[in-house]
C-alpha cells in the first residue's frame, strides 16, 4: 500500500475502502496497517466503519482500543494502559508523540521544552529536536523552536479527530469569534461616524469664522 | 440604403462557429486608456468626437491578452482615413519598450459599428491580417462596463463578399497593480472627499475586511451546527479543519504582545500629540506677530486705543 499523496485523507480513503469488506483478523491487520504508514495521522472514517467498531468486543478489543487512542488519545495514556494493548512499533510510537504534541498545541501555543519532554518520555533534548522537527515537516504543525527560551511556538497543527463533545466547543468558538467581529464591526462604524462629524463640525465652524471675518471686513470698510 | 448596411453589419451571430473559439483577456487598463483619450480630447475640443487608437497585447493561439493601448492619428475626408505613417513611427517606438506585445486590433469611441468602422477596419486590416475591434460607448447610463469587442468576418451577403462583425466575449484580466489602480480610481469618483475625513476611509476598508472575515466564519458556523443537528452528513475532514482553526484562535493573548502593543500605541499618542503641540505653537506664534503688527500700528496712530485690548 504506497501512499504518494501527502494529504492524510486520500491515503486514509484506500483503507476505508478496503474495511468495508475485511472482517475480524483482517481488520485488525488493516489497523495495523494504517497505523504505521506515514501520512495518515487521522482515523475518524476508519473508526466509523461497522466491520471496526465491532473489533469492540471480543479478541480484537486492544487494537480497537488502540485505534482509538491513536485518534483521541495522548502518548501518556498509552502508557499507563500500555498493558493492555498490544505493541507498537517505533514508528507508530513517534506517530503518537506526534499526535500528541498537536493535542498539547491545543491548550497553549507555545510549550515549554520541559512539558514536553514530560509528556513524550523524550530522554534527551536533541531526541526531543528532533522529534518536533519530523513533526514540522511531515505538516502535522508548523511552528517555532525557540531554543533560547526553551519552548516551542506553535502556528498551526492539523485537526485530530473530532469527538462528539468537540462539537460543541468548535460552535462556541466560532460564535464567540462571529460575535467579536461583529462587536468590532460595530466599533468600525461608531468611529467612522465619529470622524465623519468631527469633520463636519470642524467645517462648520471655520465656515462661522470666515463669515464673521467677512462682516467686520465689510463694517470696516464702511466705517472707514 | 445606409440603415440596412448598418443593420446587415450587426451580425449577430453571438460569438458561435469559427471565430467562437478566441478568448479575449481584456486588462483594465485598456479601458482606462479609452476613456482618457476620449475626455482629453473631449475636454481640448470642446465637444465630443470620436476617437481611435490601437491595441497591442499578446497572442497565444487563440487566446488574445490586449494589454496596453495608444492612440492614432486619422484625417476625415469623407471617411476616416487612418494615418499610416504616424502609426508605424508609434509601432516602433512601442516595439522597443514592449517588445513581446504585438498589434492585436484597434478601438474606437460610440455604439454600434457602422460603416464607417468597416471602412477603418479595412485598413487596419492591411497592417494585421485579423484584427479585434473595441468599442466604448461613453454615453450609457447603465452600470455595465459598456465595452464590447467584435471580430470581422467574410462573409457572402447578396452573393458579394463584405465584412460583418461578430461579437466577441470577454473576460477582464487583472494584474495586482492594475487592480489597485482601479479601485483607487473607482473610490476617487464614488466618494467625496470632502464629506468624508481619511480616518473614515481608512477604517472603511478595515470595516469592509472585517465584514469579509465575519460572513465567512459565520458560514462555518452554520455549517457545523446544521452538521450537529444532523441536517448534513456528519464530514469528518470538515471537523478537523475546523477544530484546527479555532485551535489556531487565541492569536494575541501572550504577554509579549501586550507590552509591544501597548509601547506602539504610546508611542503613536506621544507623536501626535507632538504634533498637535507643534502646530498649536505655530498658531500663536502667528497671532502674537498679527497682533503686534496691529498694536504697532495703533499705538502710532493713537496710544489711547491701547487699553481696549488689554
Amino acid at each position: 500500500m504506497s501512499d504518494t499523496k501527502p494529504t492524510s485523507f486520500n491515503p486514509l480513503e484506500q483503507f476505508v475502502l478496503l474495511a468495508k469488506s475485511a472482517k475480524g483478523a483482517a481488520a485488525v491487520e488493516l489497523i495495523k496497517q494504517a497505523l504505521e504508514s506515514p501520512g495518515v495521522y487521522v482515523f475518524g472514517e476508519l473508526l466509523d466503519m461497522p466491520n471496526i467498531s465491532e473489533l469492540e468486543i471480543g479478541q480484537f478489543q486492544p487494537y480497537y482500543n488502540l485505534l482509538k487512542l491513536f485518534a483521541f488519545g495522548t502518548y501518556q495514556e498509552y502508557l499507563k494502559n500500555i498493558k493492555s494493548l498490544p505493541e507498537l512499533t517505533a514508528f507508530q510510537q513517534q506517530k503518537l508523540r506526534h499526535l500528541t504534541i498537536v493535542t498539547l498545541s491545543e491548550t497553549n501555543k507555545c510549550i515549554p521544552y520541559d512539558m514536553l519532554v514530560q509528556e513524550l518520555e523524550m530522554k534527551n533534548l536533541r531526541e526531543l529536536e528532533d522529534l518536533v522537527i519530523e513533526a514540522i515537516y511531515g505538516d502535522v504543525i508548523r511552528g517555532k523552536l525557540d531554543q533560547r527560551n526553551g519552548r516551542l511556538e506553535v502556528d498551526f497543527a492539523i485537526g485530530r479527530d473530532a469527538q462528539v463533545n468537540d462539537i460543541g466547543r468548535i460552535i462556541r468558538t466560532l460564535n464567540d469569534w462571529c460575535e467579536a467581529c461583529d462587536a468590532i464591526l460595530g466599533a468600525v462604524e461608531t468611529q467612522v461616524i465619529n470622524a465623519n462629524c468631527e469633520k463636519e463640525r470642524h467645517i462648520k465652524h471655520r465656515a462661522t469664522i470666515e463669515e464673521e471675518v467677512l462682516n467686520i471686513k465689510k463694517t470696516l470698510k464702511s466705517q472707514v | 440604403m445606409d440603415v440596412e448596411e448598418n443593420n446587415q453589419n450587426l451580425n449577430v451571430m453571438a460569438s458561435s462557429g469559427a471565430t467562437g473559439s478566441i478568448s479575449v483577456l481584456l486588462h483594465p487598463l485598456v479601458v482606462m486608456n479609452i476613456s482618457e483619450h476620449w475626455t482629453r480630447v473631449r475636454a481640448q475640443e470642446g465637444k465630443a468626437q470620436q476617437v481611435i487608437g490601437a491595441l497591442i497585447g499578446q497572442q497565444k493561439g487563440r487566446s488574445l491578452e490586449i494589454m496596453n493601448s495608444f492612440e492614432l492619428v486619422f484625417t476625415v475626408i469623407d471617411n476616416i482615413v487612418i494615418d499610416r505613417d504616424y502609426y508605424n513611427t508609434k509601432e516602433e517606438q512601442f516595439k522597443q519598450v514592449f517588445s513581446d506585445m504585438d498589434f492585436l486590433g484597434w478601438y474606437t469611441t460610440g455604439d454600434a459599428p457602422n460603416e464607417s468602422d468597416i471602412h477603418v477596419h479595412k485598413q487596419i486590416c492591411e497592417i494585421n491580417e485579423s484584427p479585434v475591434i473595441l468599442k466604448l460607448n461613453p454615453f450609457t447610463r447603465n452600470a455595465d462596463l459598456p465595452v464590447t469587442m467584435y471580430e470581422s468576418v467574410i462573409d457572402l451577403v447578396n452573393g458579394e463578399a463584405t465584412m460583418l462583425f461578430v461579437e466577441l466575449s470577454y473576460t477582464l484580466a487583472t494584474e495586482e497593480a492594475e487592480r489597485i489602480g482601479v479601485d483607487h480610481v473607482a473610490r476617487m469618483a464614488s466618494g467625496d472627499s470632502a464629506e468624508s475625513s481619511q480616518v473614515a476611509e481608512q477604517l472603511q476598508a478595515q470595516h469592509n475586511a472585517v465584514k469579509m472575515l465575519a460572513n465567512r466564519v459565520r458560514l462555518i458556523l452554520e455549517y457545523i451546527r446544521a452538521m450537529e443537528r444532523g441536517e448534513v452528513p456528519k464530514s469528518h475532514e470538515v471537523l478537523r479543519e475546523a477544530k484546527s482553526l479555532t485551535h489556531r484562535l487565541p492569536v494575541l493573548n501572550s504577554e509579549i504582545f501586550q507590552e509591544e502593543y501597548y509601547t506602539q500605541y504610546n508611542d503613536v499618542l506621544l507623536q501626535t500629540y507632538l504634533a498637535s503641540i507643534t502646530k498649536a505653537c505655530h498658531d500663536l506664534h502667528q497671532f502674537v506677530t498679527k497682533f503686534n503688527i496691529l498694536c504697532d500700528r495703533q499705538g502710532i496712530m493713537g496710544r489711547r486705543m491701547r487699553g481696549l485690548f488689554f
